[in-house]
């Protein structure tokens, strides 16, 4: 699996890195701008996972994931068959969540993320096998 | 005792804690949570707070600068910052500090913020202490 944090505090992203390592590669990037630009440069060899922090300065989360989105849609992806996108976001942040939802997230995870809730979400979104969940994090 | 505190074969970082005014130990540093959201692995729980010990002192001038610019959304902002990494490293005593930082320069209440960020320094350094004594303990 192939991953692509993108968080803007640095102890969250080190902690998103070391919960995806066991999966498989982890690119990492601390803004939205970055996260759009390292998205559109792998699209001969696509991320399967973002996390995708909705809170950030200057271009937010929700921004990024509807621009994904849109690049997606020139690119001829079907709705639901684009990349799996992850929203990380605080408690208490609720009508945030609601529209990620609307603009075609796939999930999302309250932080501070917890390895056992991640594998979960992985699970259910067909990017792991239980198995390899069940291992990760003995 | 606070469960938070003491988990048998884990990290507590909570030794000598100074107590609160209801009388229950100040949990400066929980260990145990962090160490349970890393899946138990002692060497990521190291790597999580070394990295917001790094980190911390950025966010904190952060936080005197919007004050000292008496910019509340940017105060907002950076207090935001900081109670997200304090509680995703089990920083409990900053990251509640953070949470009443946020909440003033929300309202804005200038004055309230000053007073919380005034003590923001001093729980910083109790929460390193706590970790690097966390950290030198044998499991």
């Amino acid at each position: 699996m192939r991953s692509l944090i993108v968080e803007d505090n640095p102890t969250e992203r080190r902690l998103l890195e070391i919960l995806l390592a066991p999966y498989g590669d982890c690119a990492l990037v601390a803004n939205g701008p970055a996260g759009l630009q390292a998205f559109s440069a792998a699209e001969f060899l696509p991320y399967d996972l973002i996390c995708l922090d909705i809170q950030m300065p200057g271009m937010d989360g929700q921004n990024v994931l509807k621009a994904i989105r849109a690049i997606e849609a020139g690119r001829g992806v079907l709705a639901g068959h684009g990349v799996k996108i992850i929203m990380t976001t605080m408690l208490g942040d609720g009508s945030n969540v609601m529209q990620a939802f609307r603009e075609f997230c796939d999930g999302y995870l309250v932080k501070p993320v917890d390895c056992r809730k991640l594998e979960k979400l992985l699970v259910e979104l067909a990017l792991v096998q239980p198995a390899v969940a069940a291992e990760s994090h003995v | 005792m606070n469960a938070e505190m003491t988990l048998p074969g884990t990290l507590t970082g909570n030794q000598n804690a100074p107590a609160n005014e209801a009388g229950t130990a100040v949990v400066n540093f929980d260990a145990s949570a962090l160490l349970s959201r890393v899946g138990g692995d002692r060497q990521s729980l190291r790597l999580v707070a070394e990295m917001f010990l790094q980190d911390c002192p950025r966010l904190l001038r952060g936080v005197q600068a919007a004050l000292a610019a008496a910019d509340a959304p940017g105060l907002h902002r950076a207090a935001h910052a900081l109670r997200g990494a304090a509680a995703t490293v089990g920083a409990l005593v900053l990251r509640d500090q953070a949470n009443v930082l946020e909440s003033a320069s929300g309202i804005p209440d200038m004055v309230a913020a000053q007073h919380a960020a005034d003590m923001l320094e001093a729980q910083f350094t109790a929460f390193r202490h706590a970790v690097t004594h966390a950290l030198e303990t044998p499991l």
